[in-house]
This record gives structure tokens, sequence and C-alpha cells, in this order.
């Protein structure tokens, strides 16, 4: 394995690992966003609405609301005892720290949305398992680039006395595009159309996912620096 | 490459500020392989900023170093890997174990047979008996010996320890005292600030002051056993401890 792989799966395990041990993010993030769709089960009526053209936007909340706990940890652990100083001592292409930490997130946020659409599924009556792999592609598509850029943005916030607040002003803003690409695209698979009716939602999700990824790689050594 | 034939690390006119006054003016310093250079200075002289710039971790104000006779370019792979770096900080995983710590270090770095190598530097600093331990249950010792194990990982060639011996027992103190010096003596440069003057003494060959962020006076280490070092300190920072004491 060359320099730069061994380099994004020493950081991928490396994180990994930590949350294994404390399970401090997952726990944070899971309940969370359950949390979100249980309040938004009991506050709407779903007898009354259409939760096939509302429940997309309820989702999404839910995820990008819970991912923000899980980027905000993910580096508060690296300025801990000063550990993101020995990253930038270590002979690496900081790209591939900036991969490593994505990949990290990126799996932790999926595996709470795993277990969030279950829930979601139950308590707003959302058949999802007939549209489950449609599902599954948009919401990899929007989480990519909510890990990407959530993921530069966490490292530019980290170094603020006022991270946990500073993020969220900052990610939101500029993942609206992705947001609402990913919810139109979510809500036309909920209610049973193809896939191919969403193409051009896919396609904006796509896009803006490798923008935020080059940025990020090509950033990410500047945000360190500062 | 670098050129064997140019000092280790030559440092000139190295200045930095926080936005206010510069804390260090114009530094310039030399070290070559089997040197130990011993850097004094009252809290707040700026020894950690300079150490952290040569470390590449912190842009100067001003001023160029070079590393074995080339320009020092922090984003170069290669200079990274000739600097090992012990500061105020660990530098580790608390959550992990101090093995994992040192494995992780070693995939960064691509050391070949890291799990001997591993090993190894658990026994040279002693902590060889509790390697799978969650670093957080460290003491402020076993920390520090963990923080130098991973420093010395990779065999750099130039060590920037910033208060090394910090939280370590007398038997660790001689530890990394005789470690240090057999360090040098296999070819590494050593630039080191500390307090505990008596135990450094023996690693280092040179001694150099810092006051008002400029180096005003250093020499040979034999030209300063322990009593005139102690005693040059009080000397050069005397007002401004007195000012201090007033504060």
């Amino acid at each position: 394995m060359n320099a730069y792989l061994r380099g994004v799966f020493g950081v991928l395990r490396k994180d990994l690992r930590l949350e294994w041990r404390s399970r401090e993010a997952m726990t944070a993030m899971a309940f969370f966003s359950l949390l979100v769709v249980v309040l938004f089960g009991f506050s709407f009526q779903t007898e009354k609405i259409d939760v096939r053209t509302t429940a997309p936007g309820l989702l999404w909340v839910a995820f990008s609301f819970s991912g923000v706990l899980g980027l905000n940890r993910s580096f508060s652990l690296e300025r801990e005892n000063g550990a993101l100083r020995a990253l930038m001592l270590a002979p690496l292409d900081r790209s591939a720290i900036f991969v490593g930490k994505m990949l990290s997130n990126l799996v932790m946020i999926g595996l709470v949305e795993a277990l969030t659409v279950p829930l979601f599924s139950v308590l707003l009556r959302v058949p999802v398992l007939s549209c489950l792999p449609q599902l599954t592609l948009v919401t990899c598509l929007g989480t990519l680039g909510f890990a990407a850029v959530g993921t530069l943005l966490a490292g530019i916030s980290s170094g603020s006395r006022m991270r946990e607040v500073l993020l969220p002003l900052i990610l939101y803003p500029i993942w609206i595009p992705i947001l609402v690409a990913s919810v139109e695209a979510t809500g036309t698979v909920l209610s049973g159309k193809p896939l191919s009716e969403a193409g051009d939602w896919l396609t904006l999700i796509g896009v803006f996912d490798l923008v935020f990824l080059g940025v990020g790689f090509l950033f990410f050594e500047a945000v360190l620096e500062e | 490459m670098t050129d064997p034939a140019q000092p280790l690390l030559q440092v000139a006119g190295i200045q930095c500020g926080y936005g206010g006054p510069q804390v260090l003016k114009g530094i310039d310093l030399s070290l070559s392989a089997r040197e130990g250079l011993l850097l004094l200075g009252p809290n707040g002289a700026g020894k950690s900023t300079l150490l952290r710039i040569l470390a590449g971790l912190q842009k100067p104000g001003g001023g160029t170093v070079a590393l074995g006779g080339r320009p020092f370019r922090p984003e170069d792979p290669d200079h990274r890997r000739r600097i090992g770096f012990v500061s105020h900080e660990s530098l580790l995983y608390h959550g992990l174990s101090g093995r994992e710590n040192l494995r992780f270090t070693a995939e960064l770095f691509a050391i070949p047979r890291a799990a001997e190598r591993i090993e190894e530097v658990l026994r040279l600093v002693g902590l060889e008996w509790v390697p799978e331990r969650a670093v957080r249950t460290y003491s402020r010792g076993m920390l520090q010996r963990l923080t130098l194990a991973r420093a010395l990982l990779h065999r750099p060639a130039l060590l920037l320890l910033d208060e090394p011996m910090t939280g370590l027992d007398p038997a660790g103190r001689k530890q990394l005292e005789s470690l240090m010096v057999e360090l040098r003596s296999a070819g590494a440069g050593i630039l080191m600030t500390t307090h505990e003057l008596a135990y450094v003494r023996p690693i280092a060959t040179r001694v150099a002051f810092l006051k008002g962020g400029k180096l005003v006076e250093g020499g040979a280490v034999e030209e300063y056993p322990v009593e005139r070092l102690e005693s040059r300190f009080l000397e050069l920072y005397a007002k401004r401890t007195e000012r201090e004491s007033r504060a």
C-alpha cells in the first residue's frame, strides 16, 4: 500500500477505534437523530398530511442535526492533548488526513442514518422497504457531500472556543444546495417513482459532492496551518 | 538529499510575534550532528515558540531555517521525517493504549518492521510493562515517557525537546539522560529547553541563553558547570524576576 493510502486508512482506523472505545459521538448522534424523529412523529398528525412530501425534509433535518454533533467531536479529539500537531508532524500529505477523517465521519453518520430510517418509517408510517436501494443511494450521495464539507469546516471551526456554535452556523448555509437536492430526490424515491425522475437532483448532489471533496482536498492543508 | 558537510540545523534571523511585541527578534544558531544545545531562558522568553517554528508547526515572522544545508520546507515529508518533537502537550490520543498510539505513529511514518521498533522504544523509555493500558490511565511521568517514545520512533536526526524532563521521577530523568547521550553519540542533534539543569547538562555540548528575543550568551557546556549555569541564569534574568515578583 502506498504512503498516501496508508495515511488515509491509518487515520480512519484510529478514528473508528477511538469511537468504538468511547462510543461518545455515536451515542449522542443516534439519540439526537432518533429524538428528532420521535418529536416529529408525535408533533405531526401523520394521517392528515402527506408524509411523502413532508417526511423527506424531516429525515434530512434529523441527519443534518445529528451529523454536526459527530463532526464537532471528530476534531475535538484531535485538539485534545495536541494530537492534531502529531498529525501535522507526520510525513504525510495533509489531504490524506482530510480523506481519512472525512471517511470516518461518513461511516459514523451513515451508521446513525441506518438506525434512524427504520424508526422514521414506523413513526411517520412511511414504507421504505420497497425503495430501500434507491433511498440508500440518495442518502449515501447526500451524506458524502455533508461529510466532505463538514469535515473541512469542522477543521476550521475546531480552533475556535465557540466551535460547537460556529460549525452549524458556517456549515448549514453551504450545505443548503445538497440538502434541497437530497430532500427532493428522497421525496421522489419515497413516492415510489423511478429513480430516473430524480436524475437532475442526483446530478446536482454529485456535482456538489465533487466540489466539496475537491475543496477539502486542496484547502485542508491551509486549514491545518491556521 | 541533505548535505552531510552542512550543519544539521542552521537558523538565521528568526523573528516571531503574536500581533504584539516581537517574542523572537532575530535568532541565529546552528547545530551539528552529535551536538546537544541547551537553550535557557525564563518562562515566556520564546523557547517553545522557537521549537515550534523549527518543527514546522508555526510560521516565523522572518528569517530562515535550513536542514542539512537545504531550506526547511515543513510541507516536505522528507524534512518532517528528520525531526522528532516533544512539546508541553503529549500529542497522543488518550483513548488509545500506548502501543496503539505508537502503532498509529509508525503507520504515518511508514516505519519498516514497526512491531519490533515499537517494542524497542517501549523498552528504551521503560514502558514495556504497560503498553496495553489506555494512555488516560498513565501517570504524568509515564505520559512523558510515551511522548518521548513517539518522538523517537522514526529515528529522527534532529530532536527538538521542550522541557523533556517534566513529570519524570529521578530514575526516569536518569534514564532519559542516558538515552539522549546515547542518541547524540549515535549521530543525532538535540536542541532542548529545560530548567532541570543538573540532569540535562550531560546531554548538552553547548549552552545558549535567550533574553529579550535574542541569544545573548552561550558557549561550550564545559564553561558552564551547574552552579555557573544557575548563577548566570539568575544574573541574566534577575530584573525580570524582580519585576514579576512586584507584579
